[in-house]
């Protein structure tokens, strides 16, 4: 049943529990709720904004909890309704509803799961889901159902879609490219990989695992000695290597800036932490790139081109709502964020350039211990565990959808693409993972995070090519209206996948239940080089041989001439040098950025040795960000950035040097071990692909 | 398509030349967006690089603030090796162009060469404040190196490059660095030997302004008008997060609410004149419990803090209470430590509070232990409005305090001044009179205070009355309270990330060697007390 409570200013709570509850409970709820008052009706007249019925909120989750630590028991949901004024009133569609009445339907859901389909014309479903598949890639799946002798199942095309988009297997960067009728020897990936055969230098893991390790220090570990149970803290030395990594999230982030970035933040600490067999994070970097914000009409550099009828958002509200955003998760999440950039252009000539699709960029560097470096190969009977939240219809489609341009989809696929974040959960599931990789024997033999593609594209790394078995009724599942495809390739986040030894997994569930993060056991490695996603009845969503999901190659070409570009040149008089200088001051780039460190965490951990502010005023200024790795002082990893896409578009090779160059002169400021051999790079390429320049 | 290629390309070699690798990265290449009238925006092809390197002594950090030494002179080190070219510039975007030829670097080996050689001047400790030029060219960087400072300027002479235009020089934005550097002539003599050439632009001087002459003329930059020019744009933006109103008294308000401090004339900043080890391995036998609720991540801070000042420190979660796996019988101090605990859903800490109200096991262990006569308590920032909401520091109080959304309704973060009152608070007592820096990261620290002032002990002010000096706009300013026998102290700030010099985000000059911030004192009065009464 659903009994309500007016914790006034127009906000209604809305509590299902299994049955009655008592004036004790009762009671309780109301000290919870702020002195909220018991209303005596079975429903509550009027317009209310509340979550959509289908979708347990994070805030219920952790209500729902509260109350259990209160020693309230049978309470599913707790929901919060605002009032409104009519039926006109606005509300944000993808995470809300409008209800006329809240009665004891409010949580009633009678839409019923899809039923697993078998996908007739790939062609067409492709282009009804918004799968962005190839012709090659097509005919690769119609070439499988002939091998196999049945039409595949929609989860079996979406998961493929979602694995194989570029996105997770960059086909441009593993592309022939011809340029000027000549074709290039080496792919983008390939140019890149010669940096580390040149120079290994500290390189300890690179290109395979989420993160990149390079050798660190010998620190001490400060930890407490059994985390499945209160206990002591200890001292003891550990060899270390440090992880980097950086991540762009720039289509959810135009789309839907305070979650793109947020969950892009999520998500990138999320590839720290499943790092070689666990890794931890340190800290976090941002880059913004937006174009011309417009705060005021005195600013003449923004009159260079005329302003758009924006897609989602003005440039304004992304540049706040995104860092709002990425500072919300890592404020909740606890980790600083001590460096970061911002850029905002817009030019016209010929034609106009801008970032009105933005970049988010999310960057981090961390640690492991040396002897966690590498993973383990997966063995048979290998448990797959699952840390983390449930699963709901987020981000269907993330991954194929962020690959194209935006503008392309309805926008109701491109809403649905989008995730929401829960800093929370994370938190706890990190806490797991901590605890483990703090052991002096980590039993995590393998780990990955959840991202694009879900559940599949991560328990699938998981199991590599041993094959692997996923029990689809053991999910866990949030939304009971999802379909099995939904379940298996939803982009909830703040989950990841372990590979555990069934002797280790006593020793995981206990410290997972300390530290309350969701933990389940779902499948396990078999050997026998299939994928499979069953269910206890029916038909299994996935059955496929791992080289039939994974062969797909389609080898990309690339066909393109080099364009002269001649922009206008630059004319000025040095009367106007102070006039000058005035402008470029405003420039966001050069600008102050106090409206960005001011409302992000720059010290949790304690470890925070350089973050933005500097000096007696504290302003953002600082060079480079430093964690330090343990708190003796000493040891520490310095992480800068660079870019400069505007000389790029002059030059795109004097582009590069710059943003290389830029980075090295920011991080000259700390002593770095080895000098200049001692650094190591992460380059994001944010380019318009099809469209040149 | 060839764009992109080339400009792999170009990075590929040229980290392969400077000797470094790229072991990581990502590709978006689908930076267009359409619009329903068929017009295309197209982004400039973006990389974003991100350098990391272990650090070998965080203590040597070299900062972009120019310090106020006479004795000292500016150089100028070009790693580019090319000419001054503005195209690609912020200073052509400022006048709405991109130009024709953007500044490269024309020898990574000599760009190897002079990073090696300024991290050997910062090696041998002889860089006293360094920036890059980049963004907004060297004038920019000149002006960036005084605004967060409050005195001196700059006395510049470009004698070395009369025979460029002026303006390239002030806005170009090739790679190059500004160092501030000893006058005896020590740094130039190890970059000469280094084969690194430098130009001397100048010193600093006593007057507030930067001076350049070039080619025969003057030219005049007032710091801090340009400081409010360059801070505008954060102004604008940062009125759209926190409202007109805070917005513009922050805009007001940075430039006077510079950090100073007060010390006291007893503190040495060494480990062994407050009777600790900076790296025990041995029990100490006194024995402390941080408590943490789901969402709480300060604390391996805290717990450090608190092992450093002496204490056996044990970690204990709600789970561990609830279960009645844990009692903190064998504890005789409790730090509820900082974060968001249960994501701050139906108010901070109020999940948390109600865990110890409702639940009997963790609620008589919490009994027990405020019974005792021999304990003490610390609340930060989570934990300081657990405390408050638990009403663990004033029992007696009818009517409790209650801890309200900063008055900016935003996350404030910062490190600001705190003062610390005449007091008679177990951890605070010794560090009464003093004036110390400490962070700020919290989103409901406004205190609310019911009652007069007299019925609370309160033990730390901001340094500030007025916004962003006093973050959330609590009554008289009040950042931590303690209870009348002074054995429970709730406070907002983060002393237990302030504990060490190089955790302050500014840390005076004159006491570089110190090991220790005044903080850890606190700590080390509490496990004092601890030691005494349970003799």
């Amino acid at each position: 049943m659903i009994c309500f409570f007016n914790s006034g200013n127009q906000r209604v709570i809305a509590v299902d529990s299994v049955s009655e509850l008592n004036s004790e409970t009762l009671s309780r709820l109301s000290w919870l709720f702020g002195k909220a008052t018991l209303v005596k009706a079975k429903s509550v007249k009027g317009f209310f904004v509340g979550p959509r019925r289908e979708m347990i909120t994070p805030w219920s989750t952790n209500a729902v909890e509260i109350t259990q630590n209160m020693g309230i028991q049978g309470i599913v949901r707790i929901e919060e309704f605002h009032e409104v004024d009519s039926q006109d009133a606005p509300y944000d569609p993808m995470l809300q509803a409008l209800y006329h009445n809240l009665d004891q339907k409010v949580f009633t859901v009678n839409r019923k799961p899809e039923p697993l389909k078998h996908i007739d014309d790939i062609a067409a479903y492709n282009a009804q889901e918004g799968l962005a598949l190839s012709e090659e890639e097509i005919a690769y799946l119609q070439g499988i159902e002939k091998k196999i002798g049945r039409k595949l199942t929609d989860s079996e095309v979406y998961g493929f879609a979602q694995v194989n988009s570029e996105h997770c297997r960059h086909k441009i960067f593993n592309g022939t490219f011809i340029i000027d009728g000549k074709k290039m020897g080496s792919t983008l990936f390939a140019l890149i990989k010669k940096t580390s055969t040149t120079n290994p230098n500290r390189l300890v893991s690179a290109y395979k695992d989420n993160v990149a390790f390079v050798l660190g220090p010998r620190v001490e570990q400060f930890a407490p000695l059994g985390q499945y149970e209160a206990s002591y803290f200890q001292v003891k030395g550990i060899d270390t290597i440090i992880s980097l990594k950086a991540e762009t999230h720039n289509f959810p982030t135009t789309v839907e800036p305070f979650n793109g970035a947020a969950t892009g933040t999520g998500g990138e600490i999320r590839d720290r932490l499943a790092g070689g067999q666990a890794s931890l994070p340190l800290a976090g970097t941002a880059v913004y790139m937006t174009s011309y914000p417009r705060t005021a009409d005195d600013r003449s550099w923004e009159d260079n081109a005329e302003p758009r009828k924006w897609l989602y958002q003005t440039p304004e509200e992304i540049l706040i709502k995104a860092s709002n955003g990425a500072s919300d998760f890592g404020n909740k999440f606890g980790q600083p964020l001590i460096n970061g950039s911002l850029l905002t252009f817009e030019h016209q000539e010929k034609e106009t350039l801008g970032y009105d699709k933005v970049i988010m960029l999310a960057g981090g560097i961390g640690f492991a211990k040396k002897q966690d470096a590498k993973k383990m190969e997966p063995e048979p009977g290998d448990v797959i565990v699952v840390l983390g939240g449930d699963n709901y219809r987020i981000g269907m489609g993330g991954g194929a959808v962020s690959s194209v341009d935006t503008g392309q989809y309805s926008n109701a696929i491109e809403l649905n693409a989008v995730q929401r974040a829960n800093p929370e959960m994370q938190k706890r599931v990190s806490n797991v993972i901590r605890a483990m990789a703090e052991k002096d024997t980590n039993p995590i033999r393998s780990i990955h995070d959840h991202g694009a593609g879900g559940h599949l594209n991560c328990l699938s790394e998981l199991i590599e090519d041993a094959g692997g078995t996923v029990y689809v009724d053991k999910l866990p599942v949030g939304d009971p209206t999802l379909s099995d495809k939904e379940i298996i390739g939803n982009e909830s986040q703040e989950r990841m996948g372990l590979l555990v030894k069934k002797k280790d997994l006593a020793l995981v569930r206990k410290t997972a239940e300390r530290e309350r993060a969701p933990y389940y056991e779902v499948g396990e490695v078999t050997g026998d080089e299939r994928l499979r996603f069953v269910r206890e009845k029916g038909e299994a969503p996935i059955d496929l041989a791992i080289s039939d999901f994974f062969g797909s190659a389609p080898k990309t070409v690339l066909t393109d001439h080099t364009k002269p570009v001649n922009f206008k040149k630059i004319s000025y008089t040095k009367r106007d040098f102070h006039k000058y200088l005035n402008k470029v001051l405003q420039l966001e780039a050069v600008a102050c950025k106090d409206w960005l460190t001011n409302k992000v965490d720059r010290s949790v951990t304690g470890r925070v040795a350089q973050q933005q502010c500097v000096g007696e005023v504290q302003l953002p200024l600082a060079n480079l960000g430093i964690s330090a790795l343990d708190y003796t002082g000493r040891r520490g990893v310095a992480t800068a950035l660079g870019h400069a896409p505007i000389a790029g578009l002059i030059d795109p090779a004097a582009g590069s040097r710059l943003s290389v160059s830029e980075a090295l002169t920011n991080l000259v400021w700390a002593p770095i071990e080895g000098n200049l051999q001692g650094v190591s790079l992460s380059a994001n390429w944010m380019w318009p692909a099809c469209t040149p320049p | 398509m060839a764009r992109l290629y080339s400009a792999v390309k170009a990075l590929s070699d040229y980290a392969i030349a400077l000797g470094i690798n790229v072991p990581t990265g990502k590709d978006s290449l689908s930076m267009t967006q359409k619009y329903p009238d068929g017009q295309k925006v197209v982004a400039p092809g973006t990389v974003i690089v991100s350098a990391v390197g272990e650090v070998s002594d965080i203590r040597r950090t070299v900062r972009p603030v120019m310090k106020g030494r006479l004795d000292s002179e500016l150089l100028y080190v070009d790693f580019s090796s090319d000419g001054f070219e503005l195209g690609g510039s912020s200073f052509a975007q400022a006048i709405g162009a991109v130009g024709q030829k953007a500044p490269d670097v024309k020898s990574p080996a000599y760009f190897k060469k002079a990073f090696n050689a300024v991290q050997r001047l910062i090696e041998e400790g002889l860089v006293m404040a360094g920036h890059d030029v980049s963004a907004g060219g060297l004038i920019t960087t000149l002006l960036e190196m005084n605004f967060a400072n409050t005195e001196m300027g700059m006395e510049l002479n470009l004698k070395d490059f009369d025979k460029e235009d002026f303006t390239s020089v002030m806005f170009c934005e090739k790679p190059s660095v500004v160092l501030q550097v000893t006058d005896d002539g020590a740094a130039k003599k190890l970059l000469r030997q280094l084969g690194v050439r430098f130009k001397v632009l100048g010193k600093p001087t006593v007057k507030r302004q930067i001076t350049i002459r070039h080619a025969g003329h003057d030219y005049l930059f007032d710091i801090d008008a340009l400081r409010d020019v360059w801070y505008r744009s954060s102004y604008l933006l940062d009125r759209k997060q926190c409202g007109e109103r805070k917005a513009l008294e922050r805009f007001e308000n940075y430039k006077k609410q510079y950090l100073h401090y007060s010390f006291g004339r007893g503190f040495t900043g060494k480990a062994k004149d407050l009777g600790i080890v900076m790296n025990r391995r041995k029990k100490s036998g006194i024995k402390a419990a941080i408590i943490r609720e789901k969402g709480c991540q300060c604390d391996r801070e805290m717990a450090y803090a608190l092992y450093l000042a002496g204490f056996d420190v044990k970690d204990v979660t709600m789970t561990d209470l609830a279960t009645g796996r844990e009692d903190l019988t064998d504890v005789n101090m409790i730090a509820f430590v900082g974060g968001f605990s249960n994501s701050d859903v139906l108010g901070s800490a109020k999940g948390w509070a109600g865990a110890f109200l409702y639940n009997e096991k963790a609620k008589k262990a919490l009994d027990d232990f405020y019974a005792r006569e021999d304990t003490l308590s610390l609340g930060v920032c989570n934990g300081c409005q657990l405390m408050i909401e638990l009403g663990l520091i004033y029992p007696d109080h009818e009517e409790r305090p209650v801890m309200k959304h900063n008055d900016s309704h935003k996350f404030e973060s910062a490190f600001l001044n705190v003062e610390i009152a005449q007091n008679e608070s177990v951890m605070l007592k010794t560090l009464s009179g003093r004036r110390l820096g400490v962070w700020v990261a919290h989103g409901e620290g406004r205190f609310y205070f019911p009652y007069y002032r007299d019925k609370y002990k309160i033990v730390m002010t901001y340094g500030q009355e007025r916004y962003p000096g006093n973050p959330n706009g609590s009554d008289w300013s009040v950042a931590g309270i303690c209870s009348n026998n002074g054995r429970h102290l709730a406070m907002m700030p983060h002393l237990e990330r302030a504990f060490l010099p190089w955790q302050w985000a500014f840390y005076p000059d004159n006491r570089k060697d110190d090991e220790v911030s005044p903080w850890i004192e606190a700590f080390v009065n509490a496990r004092k007390w601890v030691e005494e009464h349970t003799k």
